[in-house]
């Protein structure tokens, strides 16, 4: 009885473009110096990562973020190195990786979306406070694995507590301001150069630096350039209201 | 044969526009506003060595700095360099607030170029320029403090990273361009 139920599950193809409602909210910040609740209004979020099927709808109708024809300034020589050519993808349902920041919004932009923020992509993730120890367990299971390649379907990630499936466990994702990690109040004097933000700030002024898997998302973010392409980083889109 | 000499130019034309270098900056298609209220793209800046700074007007440590630091750069250069400064504050900088800002800083107007933009024109620089931003909830600006060196084609052939710029690199470097 079961058995088909799940079978049915797996392999239904996977309604990219599906976005599932966020309602407002409040998650506790993550740095010290910022407020306690931020808020987020509500929006909605694609169920899945963006997949190399979707992916590959946007090269086609806009050829300039082919790979033969990608500008170094939009994405650097990774980008889509996992394809097999400009019109050929490789797993369908998995997420797409090794995409810039900028092709990211730019496919974004292209379904009239945008990127999540970090405070929208956060406040998800930390399913609207009731970020448990599983969660936490989950990831910290993850982060501590080598990721798979090629990437799993998106339909084998964790489902939260929304319906959002594959935020953690399958790859990393782009958000819309990835480069305001980090950048505090103690960086206003950075005139050691950028270095001594990317190491110390990011940890040191955490609200809870023993939040560790937390701690790695955002230094992760910062260690991030906008052309910067890699095969565990990906991205979802939102719709704002 | 003049039609075969337009055609020449034509070509020429296209294939200068298609010349355009894989890393410029001057690939982004952003628009600003100028002190003037012309829109703008990028691309106008193309010609000479620019150097870029994005600041806010009511920011009152680090940005009134950089810009004393870009002004003495400007003493010490004899070629045609434009100073251009990029506005992060969408919401707050108008052009009439970056104009007084201007005047109060002396910007002479031949070499400084002063742009307001919308966010997401904000955002897009930034990103190809590595400057790293945030808003905070009282309206002001955590940021990078960098500045930029550009080629007359857009391409980036220096940074700096916080307010103790080395002149005299920067010197070097735009008198090589």
């Amino acid at each position: 009885m079961i058995l088909p139920l799940v079978f049915g599950l797996i392999f239904l193809p996977v309604h990219a473009n599906e976005e599932i409602a966020i309602p407002s909210g409040n998650y506790a910040g993550f740095y010290k110096d910022e407020p306690l609740f931020i808020h987020v209004n509500s929006f909605s979020m694609n169920r899945y990562p963006i997949t190399n099927a979707s992916y590959m709808e946007f090269v086609k109708a806009n050829p300039d973020w082919r790979r033969s024809r990608i500008k170094r300034i939009f994405a650097d020589k990774q980008y889509l190195r996992h394809w097999k050519s400009d019109l050929l993808s490789s797993d369908p349902q998995s997420p797409v990786v090794n995409v810039s920041w900028f092709a990211a919004e730019a496919y974004c932009e292209w379904r009239h979306k945008s990127l999540p923020t970090v405070d929208q992509w956060e406040y998800v993730a930390n399913e609207g406070g009731k970020n448990s120890d599983a969660v936490n367990e989950l990831l910290f299971d993850w982060y501590s694995h080598p990721n798979l390649s090629p990437v799993p379907s998106v339909k084998t990630g964790y489902k939260n507590a929304y319906g959002i499936v594959g935020l953690i466990g399958l790859v990393w994702e782009w958000t819309l301001d990835f480069n305001s990690s980090l950048v505090t109040s103690e960086g206003r004097g950075e005139d050691s150069g950028r270095d001594t933000l990317f190491c110390g700030a990011s940890s040191s002024n955490a609200r809870n630096p023993t939040d560790y898997v937390k701690s790695m998302r955002y230094a992760f973010r910062n260690s991030l350039k906008a052309s910067y392409t890699t095969g565990n980083l990906g991205f979802r889109c939102v719709r704002n209201q | 044969m003049k039609t075969l000499f337009l055609v020449l130019i034509l070509i020429s034309g296209t294939c200068f526009a298609d010349s355009l270098n894989d890393s410029s900056i001057y690939n982004l298609k952003s628009e600003w506003t100028a002190t003037d209220g012309s829109k703008i793209q990028l691309k106008s800046l193309a010609g000479t060595p620019v150097v870029i700074a994005m600041i806010y007007t009511k920011c009152k440590g680090s940005c009134p700095l950089i810009v004393s630091k870009m002004q003495a750069l400007e003493h010490q250069l004899h070629s045609k360099v434009v100073f251009a400064l990029f506005s992060i504050d969408s919401a707050g900088d108008s052009v009439d607030e970056l104009k007084h800002f201007a005047a109060m800083h002396h910007l002479d107007s031949n070499n400084w170029r002063l742009f307001s933009g919308k966010e997401a024109s904000v955002r897009e620089l930034a990103a190809a320029l590595d400057f790293r931003y945030k808003k905070e909830a009282n309206g002001e600006f955590v940021h990078s403090n960098l500045i930029t060196i550009l080629d007359a084609t857009g391409v980036i052939r220096l940074q700096q990273a916080g307010t103790n710029f080395n002149q005299d690199k920067i010197v070097e470097q735009i008198n090589a361009i």
